[in-house]
């Protein structure tokens, strides 16, 4: 088992780097998603909250990203959950390899603002 | 049953591809319904900004969407190139506010542009009303392509209104070429009195078998019967369906008058809304339609039914 893990690991890393970089508002949803699975409506409250008074998603464009995010195996959808606040909604969550690319691309994103302070200090 | 907006915001749903709707609609619903809670009780800006929000989402995904279908012809979509709202919102305000700089620098040549432009669309739009009444809608009568209106020709070979006396001729001998043959007087606009008012109306004179002839079969009432059409029959009138609603105040017919020219008719029945008198034209004449027995004056008009066999 263990070193079934240690092979996988860096074939998932691989793959992680497959999509880097994202587009920020991709990047932005697999962000609201780390916490744990949330429906859809308080993915589009993160999202949007990341350009204040100025929504970015609404209801059909977040659903083709999360379309587009599931087809790449980076989220799954969830049952939809019976003592949630609005049963209506389907719940969406992080796959491990979405985890790898959301750790890779905030990887990625640091290093960039690494360099612009850096060229900032000179 | 769903709050207004909800039923309006899943009818707004049906811009989108069948395919995305089975899989997204649900929760585009539930998402909806949670962030239309939030701002129903806000202020009519804040409202008027959502619903412009979310009809421009639904724009960008349904033309993202149907781009996905037909690849090239609207703008690319491959994973990441995908348009978001906000880019489409903005490419749209820049393309505005370039079109009205650009017009704003020359108003002379944005006038003319402009007026041509409205006198195109005014002379488009009347010539398509015109085929459309008259070459395309059929007479709003059954079997309308066996029709033929009957003219005489004079000696100078200008075509004219049949005779009276020519016209019951070809009705009683021209069973050999037509199955039936209507007369009416030229439809005229004519003072009509009623209980306690006068009104004008376009009234004409009909004569025997005229609405077999045409097919045409009352909503109320009857039509002329076969003695009231001969000579010496009771005066009976036939209103069309708008007069009865209008000036009669759509009461039963029963023992109901009117006065034409001093003669009072007896009205036995009400014709269709559809229905107008040869020659009276469809549209233009708004004076409401009366039928009176026959007694055609001075020219008449002839139609006749085309027998099923006559080529």
């Amino acid at each position: 088992m263990k070193i079934l893990r240690k092979r996988t690991q860096p074939s998932r890393l691989a793959d992680a780097r497959d999509h880097l970089p994202m587009r920020p508002v991709a990047f932005a949803v697999l962000a609201a998603l780390a916490a744990g699975p949330c429906p859809g409506i308080d993915i589009l409250d993160e999202v949007n909250a990341t350009v204040p008074r100025h929504p970015i998603l609404g209801p059909g464009t977040l659903y083709r990203l999360l379309r587009e995010l599931r087809q790449e195996g980076l989220i799954a959808r969830e049952a939809r959950v019976a003592h949630a606040e609005d049963e209506r909604q389907a719940h969406h969550a992080l796959t491990p390899l979405g985890r790898a690319v959301l750790k890779a691309e905030s990887g990625r994103l640091r290093r960039t603002l690494g360099l612009a302070s850096a060229t900032g200090r000179r | 049953m769903p709050h207004p907006p909800v039923r309006i915001y899943c009818r707004l749903l049906r811009v989108l591809p069948p395919a995305f709707r089975r899989e997204a609609e649900a929760d585009m619903v539930a998402v909806f319904v949670a962030a239309h809670a939030r701002v129903e009780a806000r202020g009519l800006a804040r409202r008027s900004r959502f619903w412009a929000a979310t009809l421009a989402d639904l724009a960008v995904t349904a033309l993202a969407e149907y781009g996905a279908a037909l690849p090239g012809l609207v703008w690319g979509h491959s994973g990441r190139s995908q348009m978001t709202m906000d880019r489409l919102l903005a490419a749209t305000a820049a393309d505005l506010r370039l079109a009205f700089r650009q017009l704003s620098k020359s108003p002379g040549w944005t006038l003319v542009a402009s007026g041509t432009l409205a006198l195109g669309l005014a002379a488009t739009s009347i010539a398509a009303v015109l085929l459309r009444d008259i070459v395309l809608a059929p007479l709003p009568v059954p079997e309308a392509d066996r029709l033929v209106r009957i003219l005489e020709v004079s000696a100078s070979g200008r075509p004219w209104w049949p005779s009276y006396p020519n016209a019951r001729e070809w009705r009683a001998h021209g069973h050999r070429t037509f199955d039936a043959v209507a007369i009416v007087g030229t439809p005229r606009p004519l003072p009509v009195l009623l209980e306690t008012e006068a009104v004008r109306a376009t009234v004409a004179g009909a004569g025997a078998g005229m609405f077999d002839t045409l097919g045409v079969v009352p909503v109320v009432g009857r039509l002329f019967a076969a003695d009231e059409t001969a000579p010496g029959g009771a005066a009976v009138a036939l209103v069309s369906e708008r007069f009865w609603r209008g000036p009669l105040r759509a009461r039963p017919l029963d023992g109901m008058t009117l006065t034409i020219e001093d003669e009072l008719f007896t009205v036995v029945g009400v014709l269709p809304a559809a229905f107008r008198i040869l020659g009276e034209g469809r549209r233009g004449n708004r004076a409401p339609t009366c039928g009176a027995r026959s007694n055609a004056g001075r020219s008449s008009s002839a139609g006749a039914r085309r027998m099923a066999t006559a080529t």
